[in-house]
């Protein structure tokens, strides 16, 4: 396995300066897990297609965080048809490693319509092999490695790559013990990774990210059901949000997180856990934003030892009927504080050369 | 020359072998000559080819046509979101619950009543904004302006502050509303607004005190609150903070309004429980497509009219101003958000693309058209002064509290007459003299049209809506811009340059990150360094010129821009074999001029085939930042454009090196791409630095302009410094001799008593005019004792012998001496020997002695140690111009200088026409020798050899007679210069000698400085002076100029009341140094060819005329 930048970074950075810094200097692996603590990520308001990345909206954030995160979310949706090159080449060269969801859908890229002309079928089908190995080809000249989210929070019914729109719990091939909406989903995960291992992709590493907890809640969306196999998979992740909506109620961390930590660890015993996303929106009159976030970072460290890495989300966005879901960490002054100070942790892995 | 000497030939009897400068082998001048043609032949031709490569215009072939951007209109109808069957303001009319909706009014046409509201939005860093300020200032009574915003969910309150802005709006009684936004440096920062609004009531405390103290810093009467994206959910937290607010800001005597956005903003606000609070809201009706929204109509008919409908329909409309846009928008694919732009720029679009039916009509009421630029599609909609109209129309019938211009400097000027005037005609467009703009990046062609009006033809509807079709678009001077269409591209210049200690270290960091980048180089330094200049391009750089001088092209004349341009250009031509097509001009790079002298300039510049190359990223490492903040700036400005400016020369630029990695780091880190101009633009190295037609490039070609600007450069280096020491040298003079003459003033005191007996002297050559009354004036003198007067003549042919005799047989006093004709010296010679007393008086034959000179004039030998005495002669025919000019210069020359001189026994000449020696002296100096042409100098310098001191009688005049004609002026003075030269050479040990320091050190140098050299180049020192004031730099070379003219006129101010003269007279140096100057400096260089030919020169004859009238002075 190639060195790479990060890693290098982090060495020198150790080498540099020593004494001055007590701060551990956590080595990265090849599947890129840091001997201790745990990577701090974020996505940083992107914009619709969560793929706006540029060096203002990156140093603004860390201005208000107080930190740079080591690990930078964007998106890569299919509708665009392209490789965000220039978005991870800002992202690697500011010394951060990229993290890509890639989502098979099209414009307008609205949730809750279903499959589109990227149907996992179509892809299955050969549709888009040209599109896929085009792709592959791009990430491998990228060169830096970077985490791939294909395919995210399939247990869900919001995304068109659900299990929920594929025969959810039908009988797969005629097999009553397979259910056609997982099956579909990991034969599409299967055959996407191999695609692009066959074009010599080798800097990716593959994150099987599921949302905390399966909606609707039964046994053919089961986590498990939707795990590829170890030999596609390189992290195992989950998203982990509070209330976003004014009709939500309000969660606390530990309700959000202990189950499912324990959930997904237990698919694959082998491999590192990422809070692929994290975040909570900021509704003063149900509940202290501040104290959830203080307390997720904490629990995160002390109740989730396979946790290697969480990504932040950070985005305001507007709902339909003209309110808000404020996930930005500064959606207050106690909100940011709490985060300043909770990734003051020298556990939070942050961006070396920054 | 042969003129002036063919009447001494019969004056002089034979060529004397000892006579000064003279050439006794006879090869000296054909030798001279021969080689002074070889050279002149040569250098003229150089002149020619150097002159001829700057003033003859290369045939340059502009890029601009390698470019080839079309611009032309698309015909298809706007596209434009469909128009929705259940409009936001219908909804928003109908839930709110809280008042019932009143009906809309009849559209009536009551015009806006005087005392009514009409706020402008100003932007000060706008110049048009200015300029409809200015204008219109009498017409508003507020004016809202930026200066606030809370820029993070900390309540931070950012002033930004515009005195200039503040105090117009002062003086002309408007009343100033700050905008305060939430807009942060990333963007709309709602959080800062809802934090505030659902926080803690101390947070809220603190902001109303930086609030109140922001307002009454600036002095305005309110604010304006303009807040976006405000969360809904927080509307009664926001409500009860407009209850605090107003209560703050009313108890601070401040008003608090509101700009009330429509659409989904609109929901933060409950207008009716806010009506309490604020003092007038502002329905912001416009925008209804706003710049990151999809191409549409910015305020269409129905939009408009049922958001007016809705927000002032229900509520109390005298609180209400209606906000009314008045720009255009301008989408294309190649940016994130449309571009807004005025009415001007807009019309300019229209024109440039020809675009057809231009109109407003039902359903929108807005005008819209497409164009297509370089490939690229164009949508734009902009309101004018007809939907102004319209929509004024539709606000009056409310009976609203006034209305709201969104924004000066943007607007249709046609909204100004719907404002004034219930019927406006609108048909004509008025032009302006402002510049218009098109196309994107900082590239430039320039359309330098006359401003031209337009016109449209507008008509009524049955209920009173106008519309209109416009017909011909109004012109303006107008930018294309071009090389802004890839945001990922960056080009780095550099300017005025080359530098031999910065532009190597530049070159090294481009050379490691492997950049390309641009060197706009001044032609001076390009000249200096023209092995820099072949390096920039061996490494792959392009190289523009910068003028030859770094000039700033608004202020000189186009054939000077001409020759800057075409300079530069042979510097570079001859060091690289490449012409360039790239100019930048110096001080004003900025791509948005709003300067039209500028714009003609550039006209100039690109008809002789450059391209105008500005930039927009200027982080203004001329003026000193340190490295990180030349980082700041450019990471700030980035988004502005895509060229970069820094300097490679023009001081210490170790911060800029220092921080040229890091910009190419951070260029680097945001994806962008470093690359020449030439990539920008799309075109090829080959056409912006195409190689030298052949030519022009032969290398004795390009030797000769090479040597020719090193010629140039060095003449104005040692120019300066000349100039610069000339002056303080002429100033340093003046004080001297003016505190010298004032000490010598001072000391003297007439020994009365001393009346020894005389011999007066008058060598005579053809003086039978004059003599007599010569003779006639001493008779008449007053003196004492005896005297004798001995007149020498030097074998006139005239009858001077016969008037001698005439007298002398009345008078035994008078003696006639006669010799062959023998030369003026041999005539005085005679005298002395001859002479029957000691104390000798020389006086020309035709110089008058008035009754008291021989008194004043011996008095100084008193002294037993004083050999000689000067006089002062005076002009007595003061009839012309020429002879007046000579008085005042004799004034200042005998009494003011000469009296100084004879402070330190410094007078270098004792003039022959009024003196006394002793007949010791002159026998101790070797008596009158003829081998230079001014004897009396030649004797006085003697004299001085002779140990014996020299005085100075100021006051014993003798009237003599001056040229009157230039011609005989030039001859006179032709011999002064040439035998003072003689003498100064032939006595050149004394200069600079210890025997007498204030002659070797200050009298002959003074000659030399002060008679010759100064003399001679006045001239060209003049033309300098006359070329830099041409060139409007008066201020530069007025300073020198004024320490000359001053001197002179100090000078003769002085000598004038010690003479006793009017001091008006010394108006008369004035025209002196103009008239004077030119010919004394011609008779100086005559003299010193003349000294060079060695050849015979006599002493040039004054044709007398006797007119020299007896004037006493009491």
């Amino acid at each position: 396995m190639k060195t790479h930048t990060f890693l290098a970074a982090l060495l020198l950075t150790a080498c540099a300066r020593p004494p001055a810094r007590p701060s551990p200097s956590p080595v990265l692996s090849p599947a890129l897990v840091p001997s201790q603590g745990a990577l701090l990520g974020a996505y940083m308001d992107f914009g619709e297609r969560e793929d706006d990345v540029s060096l203002e909206k990156i140093r603004a954030f860390e201005t208000l965080a107080g930190k740079a995160p080591a690990l930078i979310a964007s998106s890569s949706y299919w509708g665009e048809q392209t490789f965000p090159l220039a978005a991870l080449k800002q992202i690697a060269h500011h010394g951060a490693i990229p993290l890509v969801f890639w989502s098979p859908w099209d414009r307008p890229y609205d949730q809750d319509r279903g499959p589109d002309r990227f149907g996992l079928d179509k892809i299955l089908a050969g549709k888009w092999d040209r599109y896929i190995d085009a792709w592959a080809d791009a990430a491998k000249r990228f060169k830096h490695p970077f985490f791939v989210s294909l395919c995210n929070e399939m247990n869900g019914s919001w995304f068109p790559w659900s299990g929920y729109f594929y025969g959810q719990d039908q009988p797969a091939n005629g097999d009553v013990r397979k259910f056609a909406g997982p099956e579909t989903c990991k034969a599409a995960w299967r055959y996407i990774v191999n695609r692009v291992r066959a074009r010599g992709a080798t800097n990716i590493r593959w994150v099987f990210h599921l949302n905390n907890y399966s909606y609707p809640e039964a046994e053919w969306n089961a986590m498990d059901q939707y795990y590829p196999g170890p030999e596609f998979v390189d992290w195992l992740g989950i998203s982990v949000y509070g209330k976003q909506f004014a009709s939500d109620p309000w969660v606390e961390p530990a309700d959000l997180l202990d189950y499912p930590y324990a959930t997904i660890g237990a698919i694959d015993p082998g491999k590192p856990v990422m809070i692929t996303e994290f975040g909570v929106g900021e509704f003063p009159k149900s509940g202290d934003k501040a104290r959830w976030i203080q307390d997720i970072f904490s629990r995160i460290k002390t109740h989730c030892p396979r946790v290697k890495a969480a990504i932040f989300w950070h985005e305001r966005w507007q709902n339909a009927d003209g309110t808000f879901s404020n996930l930005r960490l500064n959606s207050s002054v106690p909100a940011r504080q709490a985060f300043q100070a909770a990734v003051q942790d020298p556990f939070w892995i942050g961006n070396p050369t920054q | 020359m042969s003129d002036c000497l063919s009447d001494i030939s019969d004056f002089l009897a034979s060529p004397d072998k000892q006579f000064v400068f003279l050439d006794q082998s006879g090869r000296r001048w054909p030798l001279l000559k021969r080689l002074a043609a070889v050279a002149l032949t040569g250098g003229v031709l150089a002149i020619a080819v150097f002159l001829g490569s700057l003033l003859v215009p290369p045939s340059l072939s502009s890029p601009l046509a390698a470019m080839k951007k079309e611009i032309r209109a698309l015909q298809r109808r706007q596209e434009r979101p469909p128009p929705v069957a259940d409009p936001l303001w219908q909804r928003y009319a109908k839930n709110r619950q809280n008042r019932p909706v009143r009906p809309g009014p009849a559209a009536g046409t009551e015009p806006l009543r005087s005392g009514k509201i009409l706020l402008g939005h100003f932007e000060p860093s706008d110049p048009e904004s200015w300029l409809s300020l200015q204008a219109h200032a009498g017409r508003l009574t507020h004016i809202a302006s930026g200066g606030l915003s809370l820029e993070d969910v900390e309540g931070t309150l950012r002033v930004t502050r515009d005195e200039k802005a503040e105090n117009f709006f002062a003086e002309n009684h408007l009343k100033h509303l700050v905008v305060l936004t939430n807009l942060g440096a990333g963007g709309w920062v709602p959080e800062a607004v809802e934090y505030l609004a659902f926080g803690p009531q101390a947070h809220r405390d603190r902001f109303l005190t930086d609030l109140v103290a922001a307002l009454e810093t600036i002095g305005a009467q309110g604010v304006l609150i303009d807040w976006q994206n405000v969360d809904s959910a927080y509307q009664a937290d926001v409500t009860a903070l407009f209850a605090q607010m107003a209560a703050t800001l009313h108890a601070a005597g401040r008003e608090l309004w509101l700009s009330v956005p429509v659409g989904d903003d609109l929901n933060a606000y409950d207008l009716p429980a806010l009506a309490p609070s604020v003092d007038r809201f502002v329905a912001v009706l416009h925008d209804e497509n706003g710049q990151t929204d999809a191409p549409g109509p910015i305020a269409s008919k129905d939009w408009f009219e049922g958001w007016l409908q809705a927000l002032v329909g229900g509520m109390d409309p005298s609180q209400w101003v209606v906000e009314l846009g008045a720009y255009g928008y301008d989408w294309n694919a190649s940016r994130s958000e449309a571009e807004e732009i005025p009415f001007s720029d807009v019309m300019t679009r229209a024109d440039s693309s020809g675009a057809g039916d231009v109109s407003v009509g039902a359903p929108d009421f807005e005008p819209s058209f497409s164009y297509t630029e370089g490939g690229l599609e164009h949508t734009i909609w902009f309101l004018d002064a007809v939907t102004f109209a319209n929509q004024v129309r539709a606000a009056r019938a409310y009976g609203i509290a006034g209305l709201a211009v969104d924004r000066l400097g943007e607007e249709d000027p046609g909204i100004w007459e719907v404002l004034a005037n219930t019927s406006p005609g609108l048909e004509r467009i008025p032009a302006h003299e402002g510049i218009t703009h098109y196309g994107a990046g900082e590239i430039v062609s320039i359309i330098n049209q006359d401003p031209a009006d337009g016109t449209r033809t507008v008509q009524k509807q049955e209920d009173g809506t106008r519309t209109e079709r416009y017909g011909i678009f109004p012109k303006y001077p107008t930018l294309r811009h071009h090389g802004g269409t890839d945001p990922q591209k960056v080009a780095l210049t550099f300017d005025d340059g080359p530098d031999p200690k910065w532009t190597p270290k530049i070159l090294e960091i481009l050379r490691a990150h492997g950049a390309k980048a641009t060197f706009f180089v001044v032609g001076a330094n390009a000249e200096k360094y023209p092995a820099l200049l072949r390096r920039i391009v061996a490494e792959g750089h392009e190289l523009g010129s910068h003028t030859f001088t770094h000039a700033n092209l608004a202020e000189i004349s186009a054939h000077q821009i001409a020759l800057e341009l075409n300079a530069t250009q042979r510097v570079i031509e001859a060091a690289t074999g490449r012409s360039t097509r790239l100019f930048r001009p110096p001080y004003e790079a900025n791509a948005h001029p709003d300067d039209t002298a500028q714009l003609r300039a550039l006209q100039i510049v690109q008809d002789m085939g450059y391209l105008v190359v500005f930039e927009e990223i200027d982080p203004q490492d001329w003026n000193h930042p340190t490295a990180a903040e030349i980082l700041q700036r450019v990471q700030e400005q980035r988004k502005n454009g895509s060229i970069l400016l820094l300097h490679d020369a023009g001081g210490d630029r170790s911060q800029t090196v220092a921080a040229l990695p890091k910009i190419m780091d951070e260029l680097r880190a945001r994806g962008d791409r470093v690359v020449s101009v030439a990539d920008l633009l799309g075109i090829t190295a080959g056409d912006v630095m195409p190689p030298v037609a052949a030519a022009r490039t032969h290398p004795a070609i390009l030797a000769i302009c090479g040597m020719g600007f090193a010629i140039v450069r060095i003449l104005q280096d040692w120019m300066g410094i000349f100039i610069l020491a000339a002056t303080g040298l002429v100033a340093l003079r003046t004080v001297l001799i003016l505190l010298l003459a004032i000490l010598q003033a001072r000391r003297k005191t007439d020994p009365a008593g001393f009346f020894p007996s005389l011999s007066i002297l008058i060598p005579a050559y053809k003086e039978e005019k004059v003599i007599a009354a010569t003779i006639r004036s001493l008779q008449a003198s007053s003196y004492p004792a005896p005297f004798e007067i001995v007149i020498i003549d030097d074998g006139s042919p005239d009858g001077t012998a016969g008037e001698v005799e005439r007298l002398a047989a009345t008078d035994p006093r008078v003696r006639l001496l006669s010799q062959p004709n023998s030369g003026k010296a041999a005539a005085l010679e005679r005298g002395v020997g001859a002479a029957a007393h000691e104390i000798l008086v020389f006086l020309d034959a035709d110089t008058r002695f008035d009754p008291e000179t021989l008194s004043r004039l011996v008095a100084p030998l008193s002294d037993e140690r004083v050999g000689a005495v000067a006089g002062h002669p005076r002009v007595g025919n003061k009839r012309t111009l020429i002879a007046r000019c000579q008085d005042i210069e004799y004034v200042v020359a005998f009494n003011l200088e000469r009296r100084a001189l004879s402070f330190w026994n410094a007078v270098t000449v004792v003039p022959g026409a009024v003196s006394a020696f002793r007949r010791q002296a002159i026998r101790e100096a070797g008596g009158f020798r003829h081998d230079t042409l001014a004897e009396d100098t030649d004797l006085t310098l003697a004299i001085h050899e002779a140990g014996w001191r020299i005085e100075c009688a100021p006051n014993a005049y003798a009237r003599t007679e001056a040229p009157e004609t230039v011609a005989t002026l030039v001859k006179q003075r032709f011999r002064w210069a040439l035998g003072t030269l003689q003498c100064v050479w032939k006595h050149r040990r004394q200069a600079f000698s210890r025997r007498n320091p204030a002659l070797g050190w200050f009298s002959l140098p003074g000659v030399w400085l002060f008679q010759f050299l100064l003399v001679a180049v006045a001239p060209l020192i003049d033309l300098l002076f006359l070329q830099a004031a041409l060139a409007g730099r008066w201020t530069e070379v007025l300073p020198y100029f004024s320490v000359f003219l001053l001197s002179d006129l100090l000078l003769a101010v002085v000598a004038c009341r010690m003479e006793g003269e009017k001091v008006s007279s010394a108006l008369w140096m004035l025209p002196m140094r103009f008239v004077y100057r030119p010919i004394l400096s011609f008779v100086v260089w005559k003299a010193l060819a003349a000294a060079l030919r060695g050849a015979w020169v006599g002493w040039g004859k004054l044709e007398r005329t006797g007119s020299v009238v007896n004037v006493s002075i009491s």
